[in-house]
């Protein structure tokens, strides 16, 4: 076993949606309040009040825990790309002072070959955590504990080889590990300072002192007990949720919690290995009103711009009718994606340039603006055709027909007709939409027209041009 | 020595050079209609490039002239858009001409600005050609559907009903297509690369 662990030190504000850095979010225990994110000039754990009188400006916010959770739920998405299994944990130590560990592990001696490298892994992982804008701490280490310590520690601690592990551990002091205060201090107080020394004392009267539950923890951290966890596995449908710190109306001021949306469902679809076809975007406004729209991609795809892009348009296009308290991002239609090949004579949408404008223009104009012809069976002119998304191949009607139909035939008067026998058209008895007419071909106003008699009613109408 | 026998080829090649009764070589589409293609300087639509048709009143044989087109490009499976047509485009007729209705798109907008820039999108991604209809289509219009045309080495085709011809244009193609006497009468107002002198019939 090879665990690649992520810890997330921003977390708490991150999952809050805030992006300056004089934002923090302190944690409270009775009276006492105290940083779990740092600001310039304020680290990790400084009482809030202290903080405040360093750094005047900044803005402080109570931790969620429910978002803290969401999130972390999302970044395990997005790493089930790099290997399975997945855990993750939220690490709290409720004392005052104790600062959260937002933890992520992925297993990657498997997916190691499937990279290349290490190397090359950690250099698309960086990328990623980048577009996602995350920051992250990264470690490997042949154990669940111990990575999560490094993690913890230091960025970029890797050792690959369990035979190495205790002699690297041995070095840090006991204080990083994630075990109550009054424990550690009594560890101070008997001259154990390095885990090292920690791994020197005879297992039986370490037991008795200490407890077995903390044996058996410094045995997972060197890989002599198992650690048992349950394995994350992505749920069977998209449906996060992120709520507003403020009421917004602006819509340039959701772009961000939206592109943060859309690139954590682009994270779940490559994790389920599915691709969207639909995608809808609830607004939930005050006293429970809520809005929402469905945005349709013209083929499976995975792609989180192009879900942003796509609901930056639609957006736009309509402003909010109302301020907006929460987002909710879900998945309405998936499928299995259709691995982009290239097709010798498909030339002309190489990399679906024209599948993603049309998306746009849709999203712009609305879904209903665009529409491809087709042919339908029918006699009857104004049914011969219909809006479709596919076409049957059909007949084509053996008389010419103009290029133009009015939507609504316009009454004529009686026109000059020429020689030429009309087209009779007799068809629709058994609905309630019965046609008896002859079609003439015409000049009309400089035009050439298409022009029929109701032979019920020997009424003349308009209803096509030649264009 | 080459590279000045090459810059001497390319400025050849340039359509705004004007060399007295040869010509450039434009790189054109045809329109399918032969007396019309005999007319055009590069034997058709000027490709990735700006063309425009003007007719006072639809119905004189305005979308018939770019039939062959759209048919010779949907069925070499090239997209094709037409974007806000003042009637319902006929499935069968389109058939009738070769179109493969699959690859055509038809979109209708409110008002001329998304009109245009719908146009501008789909032209930019590699559409094969793009008809829309505006009559009030500014220069600055033409200008910005010219450079997408450019972008997407697409053929843009704009429609104007026009009572009189002489608004400004900075169309590489200018055709007027009226109706005289029963018959289709197309007449060359502009063309870029040879001086528009004839008017021809449109073979129905």
């Amino acid at each position: 076993m090879l665990w690649l662990c992520l810890h997330f030190p921003r977390l708490p504000v991150e999952a809050l949606g805030f992006g300056d850095p004089l934002d923090v979010v302190t944690d409270q225990r009775g009276a006492s309040r105290w940083l779990i994110t740092a600001a310039p000039g304020a680290g990790i754990g400084t009482p809030l009040g202290a903080a405040l009188s360093l750094q005047p400006g900044l803005r402080a916010h109570a931790r969620s825990h429910k978002a803290e959770q969401a999130a972390l739920q999302q970044l395990a998405h997005w790493i089930y790309r790099y290997g399975s299994p997945v855990h993750a944990e939220m690490r709290d130590l409720a004392e005052v002072g104790r600062v959260p560990q937002a933890l992520l592990w992925v297993e990657i001696a498997a997916s190691l070959r499937l990279f290349g490298s290490y190397r090359a892994m950690r250099e698309r992982l960086r990328g990623d955590l980048a577009e996602l804008q995350q920051h992250a701490q990264l470690a490997v280490a042949p154990t669940r504990a111990a990575s999560a310590l490094f993690a913890c520690l230091q960025d970029g601690i890797a050792i690959r080889e369990p035979a190495q592990l205790q002699d690297r551990l041995a070095a840090w002091p006991t204080a990083a590990l994630p075990w109550p205060r009054a424990q550690l201090d009594a560890l101070q107080g008997v001259g154990l300072r390095r885990i090292g020394d920690l791994l020197a004392v005879p297992r039986a009267a370490f037991a008795r002192r200490f407890g077995a539950a903390r044996l058996r923890e410094l045995d997972q951290l060197c890989g002599r007990a198992a650690e048992p966890g349950v394995a994350i596995v992505p749920s069977t449908g998209f449906r996060r949720r992120f709520d507003l710190a403020a009421e917004i109306e602006q819509v340039e001021a959701l772009l961000f919690p939206l592109r943060r949306l859309a690139f954590e469902l682009q994270a779940w679809l490559r994790a389920r290995d599915v691709g969207l076809r639909a995608v809808r975007l609830l607004c939930l406004h005050a006293q429970q009103r809520r809005s929402s729209f469905v945005l349709r991609f013209g083929d499976a795809h995975r792609d989180g711009s192009r879900i942003f892009d796509a609901l930056r348009e639609r957006l736009l296009r309509a402003p909010l009718g109302a301020a907006v308290r929460a987002l909710e991002l879900r998945a309405e239609d998936i499928a299995e994606t259709e691995v982009p090949q290239t097709d010798l004579f498909e030339a002309a949408d190489a990399g679906g340039d024209w599948t993603r404008a049309i998306e746009r223009v849709a999203a712009r104009l609305g879904e209903s603006a665009l529409w491809t012809p087709a042919i339908h069976d029918e006699y009857r002119p104004e049914r011969a055709w219909r809006r479709a998304d596919a076409n049957l191949p059909l007949d084509v009607p053996h008389r010419p027909r103009p290029l133009w139909l009015l939507r609504k035939p316009l009454p004529l008067p009686t026109p000059d007709l020429p020689d030429t026998p009309p087209e009779r058209i007799e068809s629709g008895w058994w609905d309630d939409a019965d046609q008896r007419r002859d079609y003439h071909d015409i000049e009309w106003q400089h035009a050439r027209a298409w022009v029929y008699r109701e032979r019920d009613s020997e009424r003349w109408f308009l209803h096509g041009l030649w264009a | 020595m080459s590279t000045r026998a090459e810059s001497l080829q390319s400025l050849l090649r340039d359509t705004r050079l004007w060399r007295g009764a040869t010509q450039a070589p434009l790189r054109a589409q045809a329109t399918g209609h032969a007396q019309l293609d005999a007319a055009l300087p590069g034997g058709g639509w000027p490709c990735a490039s700006l063309s425009e048709i003007v007719y006072a009143t639809a119905g004189v044989g305005e979308l018939q002239l770019a039939m062959p087109l759209a048919a010779r490009l949907t069925q070499g499976r090239r997209r094709l858009a037409l974007i806000a047509p003042p009637h319902l485009p006929y499935a069968p007729a389109l058939r009738q001409y070769g179109v493969v209705l699959a690859q055509l798109t038809v979109i209708e907008t409110i008002n001329d600005s998304d009109a245009l820039w719908a146009a501008e999108e789909l032209l930019r991604a590699r559409a094969g050609a793009v008809l829309l209809w505006q009559d009030g289509i500014d220069t600055i219009a033409q200008r910005r559907l010219q450079l997408a045309a450019e972008t997407g080495d697409g053929i843009a085709l704009v429609y104007r009903r026009l009572m009189r011809h002489d608004a400004n244009s900075v169309a590489a193609l200018r055709l007027k297509i009226a109706r005289v006497g029963g018959a289709t009468q197309i007449e060359v107002l502009k063309c870029r690369g040879a001086r528009p002198t004839r008017t021809c019939a449109l073979d129905a």
